[in-house]
Order: C-alpha cells, then structure tokens, then sequence
C-alpha cells in the first residue's frame, strides 16, 4: 500500500523533477508533494470518521453515522456486508477514491488551455488557485508528458516553440502576446500571489498553487487530449475567476 | 386515556425518540465552504421563486431534464434550522449563468426560460424544496454543479456546491478535488432517477448542516458581497 503510493507519487513527480522548472499546478495542491501525502490524507478522512464511534469499539454502526450524506459511503465501504464498517474498510474505501481521483485527474487538464499548435492566443493560462483544503490537483497534464511543464501563464513552451520552428515573426508576435499575458495576469493576482509564482516550485513540500491545472494539454508522443468542452475563453473565464475567489478567502 | 394525559405521553415519546437519536446526532459534519465561483448573479431575476424551470407565468419551461432538489438545513446537533434562505444558481443546459459577464457573450445559447436563480426559506422542519434542471458541466468545470448559499437573517452563513454523487468528472474537476476526501462525501448528493417518466426526471434529497458559526472560513472575505440578501423579488414563493 505505501510502496504503492510511493510509486504513484513519485511517478507524478518524476517529471517535475526532471525538468526543474516549477511544478504544474495539477500536482501542486497539497496531494502530491504538499502539505499532506494521500496516505495522510486518507488516514485524515479515516480518523474524522471513527471519531464517531461512540462506543468506541472499533467499529462504525448504522446507528453512529446518523448523517444522512454519509449513507452512501457507509454502504459502499461495507464490503463485506454486515451492516457496520472498520477502519480498515473505511481505508480502503478511501484509498479507492484517493487512487480514482489521481488516475482520471491524470493527462486531462480541466483547466488546461488544450495546449500545442491550433491553441488560440487566449489569454492568461489560468493561474493555479491557492490550493483547496487537502486537495489532489486533478492534474493539469499527464505525468507522460514531462515535456509539458512549463511556467505559469507560458503560452507557448519553449519547447514546444522550438519544435514549430516559428518564423522570427511569429517569435516577436509570440513575445508580444505573451507580455499581454503576463501584464493581464499580474494585474488578476495580487502582488503576493505573483510572487509565489515566481517562486520556483519544486515538487515536494511546497505550497504549489493547487488544484486547477495550469497552461495544460499534452505533451508529446500522445494524441491531444484537450480539455472537454474547451471554449478556452469561458474555461479561463471560470477558473481565473475561481481561482482569484479561492485566493481571496 | 384522557387527552391530557394522552398529549403528555406523546410528548414524554417524542422528547424520548428525540434523545436517543440524539446520541450521536451532534455529530453531523459540516458542510464544507466551497468557492462561490464568478457567477452568483450579479442582477438578480425578479422571478426568484423556488421554481427554476418556469419564469413568472411562461408556459415555455427551460431546458434540461427536471430535478427536484429537497433537503433540510440543520445545525451540527441535526435540528432544522428555520428561516434560513437557501439559493441556488447554476448555469442553463447550455452553459450560461445567469451573470452577463458570462451571457454577454453568449447571448444566442442562453435559455432564456431558465430562471438560473431561485430561493427557498426553510419551515420550522428546516426543509427547502427546489425544481430545477439536472445541473450540467460548463467549460473549465468537468463537475455538473449547482451553487448555492445559505443566509440567515440576511447574513451569509455557508457559501457552497453541490456535485452529482459518483459523477465520473467530478475526479477531474479542480473545485471539486479541493476538498479533502470526506468533505467530498458531504457535497456529493445521490440524483435517483424518477421511475416511469417519459423523459428523464431526478431526485436529489440534500441536506445542509450548518457549522457552529458563520465564520469558519479561514479569513476576511466573509462579507465581499455585503450582507443584503436578494434585493426585491419574492423569496422562497412556492409553487408546488
């Protein structure tokens, strides 16, 4: 179980390592290389809820979990049907859906900008929000594509600039278009929340700007998964917007 | 047995069941703040009633598969909490909120007979009751959601969201990851299918539960909005 999630983890972080450059915000939340591991925060979830055992017996009745919301989670952790659940079942349950969470976050960036050639000029890549409470960034690229990390707000990797072979006219207007960006992006954030993306973002134990992924879509040698029902401007739209929300509070 | 007597049976039964329920009632979690997004309406409708499918008296209703969305308000003891206005606000079946900053731009996809805003003041039983359509995902939110926020006296006391319980793009929906693993549980609500319906219908039975005080969110920002509750408008008109 822990080699497991050692394994996971450092498959998402391997990329980031490699390339040094800032984490993608996807792995940035406190899930991978954050505050708390998955396994802290499975075992989080797992005390939370035994804290209702009230006759402390080890074990959660029907009677005990009288929140109606958590119905659900008590019938699905009870595996083997006897109408009460054990830390164990419960961590299993949660390790369920911590794993469920990572691997479908995985390469679909819901915030990503779709990435790669054909990407409109669109604006700022949404900014890493602060980082929900405990969250796994739903990963704003594959961790196959370490290629793809890049700087917050980058339109266009260098990387992936280099490989288009732009004209020298493309590159100035690129570089153009990326100054707006920057300008527009600074002027979204507040100074403190520039500076923390300035800040170099190194995978493990930093603050990474959480949950929504940064400028996403795939790095190559996969097919293009763009973000679904990408209309870039409204997912930036929402997510800029959100994420200055959560950063307010 | 005389009807005194009788009354004062049902009562010593009542406070009884209520007790023994109790045991472990103050255990109810929370509900988690969550992110009330760009889109609260930044001009309300007129129509605010709890019916989001039908403004004022069209006969066009909006689009979408209709939900009936119920639940109570209750504080962390598991009580109901009365006089407290629930609202809700999510986009249409097309993606667009109720907010121009979002149907400026999208004014050809908006439905219009979509209300995209509605309000409910809970009853003594701390339940409110809303029919609106099944919420849907809107780009950059993988997550069908529906937002809504609880006000007590004018007062916000939880800004929050609710998700389509087992939705497989709530895995990949950054709003909702953002909570930790059982506050996930807490803003999933299970949408049964209605049986025998021409054309798909859900439930949703949802309940709220108030943390202790309105300030459990980390700082400031509380009262970004200010206090005043929807300006005019009838709130929480029923139209069972």
């Amino acid at each position: 179980m822990k080699l497991k999630l050692f394994a996971l983890a450092m498959t998402l972080a391997l990329p980031a390592l490699l390339f040094g450059q800032r984490g993608g915000p996807g792995f940035g939340g406190r899930g991978f290389g954050g505050q708390q591991s998955v396994e802290e925060q499975i075992n989080a979830a797992v005390q939370r809820l035994m804290s209702m055992d009230g006759n402390s017996d080890g074990v959660l009745t029907a009677a005990e979990i009288a929140d109606p919301r958590l119905r659900s989670l008590m019938d699905q952790a009870d595996t083997n049907n006897d109408d009460q659940v054990t830390k164990t079942e419960l961590t299993e349950y949660f390790t369920a859906k911590a794993e469920q969470a990572s691997t479908d976050g995985r390469g679909q960036g819901p915030m990503g900008m779709g990435g790669g050639p054909g990407m409109g000029p669109g604006g700022p890549g949404a900014p890493g929000g602060p980082g929900g409470p405990g969250g796994m960034g739903p990963g704003g690229r594959g961790p196959g594509g370490p290629m793809g990390m890049s700087k917050i707000g980058e339109i266009l990797p260098e990387f992936l600039a280099a490989e288009l072979e732009l004209t020298d006219r493309q590159k100035k207007q690129l570089d153009r278009l990326q100054a707006i960006v920057d300008k527009r992006l600074k002027e979204i954030l507040t100074d403190e929340q520039w500076e923390q993306l300035q800040r170099p973002q190194g995978p493990p134990g930093m603050h990474g700007p959480g949950g929504p992924g940064g400028p996403g879509g795939p790095g190559f040698g996969g097919p293009p998964r763009r973000p679904e029902d990408s209309s870039e401007s409204e997912s930036e739209a929402e997510s800029k917007l959100e994420s200055s929300n959560e950063t307010d509070k | 047995m005389p009807i005194q007597q009788r009354r004062a049976f049902l009562a010593a039964m009542a406070a009884t069941f209520f007790t023994t329920k109790g045991l472990y009632a103050e255990h109810l979690l929370p509900s988690p703040w969550m992110t009330e997004g760009p889109f609260y309406p930044d001009k309300l409708p007129l129509d605010q009633d709890n019916d989001l499918l039908i403004i004022n008296d069209n006969i066009t209703p909006a689009v979408g598969e209709v939900t009936n969305l119920s639940g109570r308000v209750l504080n962390l003891d598991g009580k109901p909490v009365k006089n407290a206005t629930v609202e809700i606000w999510q986009c249409d079946a097309n993606q667009v909120y109720l907010h121009t900053s979002d149907s400026r731009s999208k004014a050809s996809q908006l439905d219009k007979n979509f209300q995209g805003f509605g309000a409910f003041e809970t009853g003594t039983d701390g339940g409110y009751r809303f029919r609106t359509i099944k919420p849907v995902a809107y780009p950059g939110r993988p997550a069908p959601h529906i937002h809504y926020k609880v006000k007590q006296n004018g007062r916000e006391v939880l800004t929050s969201q609710l998700f389509i319980r087992g939705f497989e793009n709530n895995q990949v929906d950054h709003v909702y990851l953002g909570n930790d693993l059982l506050n996930r549980e807490l803003v999933s609500g299970v949408f049964e299918k209605v049986p025998d319906t021409a054309v798909p219908q859900w439930r949703c039975q949802f309940d709220i539960v108030l943390g202790k005080t309105p300030d459990e969110r980390d700082s400031g920002q509380r009262n970004r909005r200010g206090p005043g509750g929807p300006q005019g408008g009838s709130v929480g008109r029923r139209r069972d």
